[in-house]
């Protein structure tokens, strides 16, 4: 049962690090960002080709910090023009990115099913007391929870942090007020490209890395951001957890319904509180 | 907001829209030249998870065609390969086949990796006058309730699959067993194989766990697994090197005295897994590189030569398909779908497997299949090494009597 726990924790954390960056884009920029899928592949590529040519730590700091600098192109250069048109204009420039990275993957990295070798040091397993659990998993565990922690008390206790929840509630106000949205725009864009690098090198010795991977579990991530709440960062936070243990329990106690858990829990969050566990009240 | 929604509705009814507006079923119009080309039509996945077997297959397919090209052709026409990407779903399978067949002319289709694909398709081959050779998809009902006169298969179906597992279930001597299986047809056919023979056997099956197409974390699995006796796994692609890396991880498959995979420990996984504490693993092919015949040797070493490395089992099962349309255009003498199809029908022609027959009653290919062990080469690699062949007589020896073909 424990091990269940540690389970649904492990790829919980995995989402609750790529839906944070995924609502904190959609909550400023208000882009439903469908390349973050790609982004977390892309990421899991990059550190495959930089830890098999130096060392897997190496990657888990370069690779974040790489996309993000993309995310900052990205967000300059693209999203800043597409303000204020229709949304489809940001779906087409998000999407398209997606083709592009898939290609580029393929063409680069090939179509095999690739793995990495967790580093040395957490390559085996660690003796729980009540269990023996993979030593990567529990890693993972720490540093996901350890990045939202720092994630949520930034957003609290900062000034940047002030002025992007500042600019999310009301975009024209804080910008009548001095904040420099567009800057502070910029920089959530990286932190969410930054935070989907963090997820795809962390993903890289856990599962395996193929070029569908980013779209596999996008559309878990989108569930996790529905049910937590469009515009907020703390529910998906909740719902990714939440998701993650569901179904790490539902796969041992109602093995033929687990592949439907997550929809099901969308289903029920829509139907019984459609703005999420802590979605905002009022449209964007 | 609600514009965010309805343009977001709009963009993937658009998508959709997309990808079936091109899948209708008219009928063929177009005559193809009796003088001319034989124009194939080589359909597989280029992105999504069967995106690797796609590329084996193609490799395949354009080494036999290569090849043909290079002795002046079969039956004195050239061949022409037309590619297109399926997407891996069955709507693209349609889509792209049709395109092919309709607006190139190419008739004999080839390359489609799954079951469900291939299953959208063979329904409109007779209207289409096309014919396909299956080289990987496995479901019985292909060859069984839903076969057609125009599709044939020159590889394993599920219950030669599970005849060629039963060598190994047989042979070492386990108490107990687990298993775990992809939940659609392979796998729930595997299993329940497999649950049969380990009772005849008089030992027990006592975890038995199916996973989902494209399950990206099987810690949940793991944790379920008893790692005594001996363990089937009935995964593949993805599947399986997810799987079995995950295993390896959790400490897990190293418990278990002998680990045996159906089909799953193909060259491209074990390239991506590349760990010598898989060394001793147990699998099961529909053909394998290094079976011993003179015939495969030969391919492998011809392939070897040109392309520097050796072929994976699918770039194998590429080319049979591709001896398989070439053995029946010889025998017809014509390069009509219709008429090839017929020359088709009980023939006994030579492949890299040998001599191989195309069963008439179901259109399911009579060839042996191979079970091997997991070895590290003497370049440091790991492949699974053929140790035995299973007949023909022993792995398929029934027609499917669910098939009516006329």
């Amino acid at each position: 049962m424990f091990v269940q726990v540690l389970n649904g924790l492990a790829f919980g954390v995995l989402l609750l690090v790529l839906s944070s960056g995924l609502a904190l884009i959609f909550g400023l920029r208000g882009v439903v960002n469908f390349a973050h899928g790609a982004i977390y592949m892309l990421a899991a590529y990059v550190a495959l080709s930089i830890s098999d040519r130096t060392s897997f730590w190496i990657a888990l700091l370069t690779v974040p910090i790489l996309l993000a600098l993309a995310g900052l192109l990205i967000d300059r250069y693209g999203l800043r023009f597409l303000v204020g048109r229709t949304p489809l204009d940001m779906v087409l420039l998000t999407f398209g990115i997606t083709f592009v990275v898939a290609d580029v993957v393929q063409t680069v990295w090939g179509t095999e099913a690739r793995t990495i070798d967790p580093p040395a040091v957490l390559a085996g397993t660690t003796d729980l007391g009540f269990a023996t659990y993979p030593t990567y998993r529990l890693f993972v565990i720490a540093i996901g929870l350890l990045v939202c922690a720092g994630l949520m008390a930034w957003l609290k206790l900062s000034r940047t942090g002030l002025f992007v929840r500042a600019s999310g509630d009301d975009r024209v106000t804080a910008g009548a007020m001095g904040v420099n949205v567009d800057r502070v725009s910029a920089t959530v864009v990286a932190l969410g490209f930054g935070l989907a690098g963090l997820a795809g090198v962390l993903a890289g010795p856990y599962l395996t890395l193929s070029p569908a991977m980013g779209t596999e579990i996008l559309i878990t991530t989108f569930i996790v951001v529905v049910v937590g709440g469009l515009g907020s960062i703390g529910g998906p936070m909740i719902a990714a957890l939440l998701i993650g243990l569901v179904n790490a329990l539902a796969t041992v106690q109602a093995p033929t319904l687990a592949a439907y858990v997550p929809y099901l829990l969308m289903l029920v969050v829509l139907l019984l509180r459609p703005q999420g566990i802590a979605g905002r009240r009022t449209a964007l | 907001m609600k514009n965010t929604r309805v343009c977001l509705g709009a963009a993937l009814t658009g998508l959709m829209l997309s990808t079936a507006a091109c899948s209708g079923g008219a009928a063929s119009t177009s005559e193809q030249d009796a003088d001319g080309p034989i124009r194939i039509a080589v359909v597989t996945p280029q992105s999504g998870p069967y995106a690797e077997y796609g590329a084996e297959q193609r490799e395949g397919i354009q080494f036999a065609a290569d090849e043909a090209n290079a002795n002046g052709g079969i039956d004195g026409h050239k061949i022409e390969l037309e590619f297109a990407d399926d997407l891996g779903t069955a709507e693209g399978a349609l889509a792209a086949t049709q395109r092919l067949v309709q607006e190139k002319n190419a008739r004999f289709v080839i390359g489609l990796v799954s079951s469900p694909e291939m299953a959208a398709v063979t329904p409109k081959l007779e209207a289409w006058d096309a014919l396909m050779i299956g080289t990987q998809g496995q479901s019985d009902d292909l060859t069984g309730k839903s076969c057609t006169s125009r599709y044939f298969r020159v590889t394993a179906n599920d219950t030669a699959g599970v005849n060629t597992l039963a060598y190994w279930l047989t042979e070492e001597d386990e108490s107990q067993w687990d298993s775990i299986a992809a939940d659609y047809s392979f796998g729930q056919a595997s299993t329940t194989g497999v649950e049969d023979t380990i009772k005849e056997e008089g030992s027990e099956l006592k975890v038995k766990l199916f996973s989902p197409l494209g399950t990206a974390d099987f810690g949940s699995y793991l944790s379920q697994l008893s790692g005594k006796g001996g363990l089937v796994v009935s995964l593949a692609g993805g599947d399986a090197v997810n799987f079995l890396k995950q295993g390896l991880q959790f400490g897990v498959l190293q418990k278990y005295d002998t680990v045996l995979v159906n089909t799953g420990l193909s060259a491209a996984t074990l390239k991506a897994l590349n760990d010598d504490r898989l060394v001793g693993a147990l699998g099961t092919n529909s053909w394998m590189p290094t079976a011993d015949n003179a015939e495969t040797k030969a391919f492998v070493e011809a392939y070897t030569e040109k392309n520097g490395h050796g072929p994976a089992e699918n770039v194998g099962n590429g080319y049979l398909g591709m001896q398989t349309i070439f053995a029946g255009i010889e025998e017809a003498g014509s390069i009509s779908p219709g008429d090839v199809a017929k020359a088709l029908e009980g023939l006994t022609y030579d492949s890299i497997q040998g001599e191989v027959t195309m069963r008439a009653e179901d259109h399911q290919i009579e060839a042996p299949t191979y079970v091997g062990t997991v070895k590290k080469g003497e370049d440091g690699k790991l492949a699974l090494v053929a140790t035995a062949t299973i007949p023909a007589s022993e792995n398929n020896p029934e027609p499917n009597p669910a098939c009516r073909l006329d």
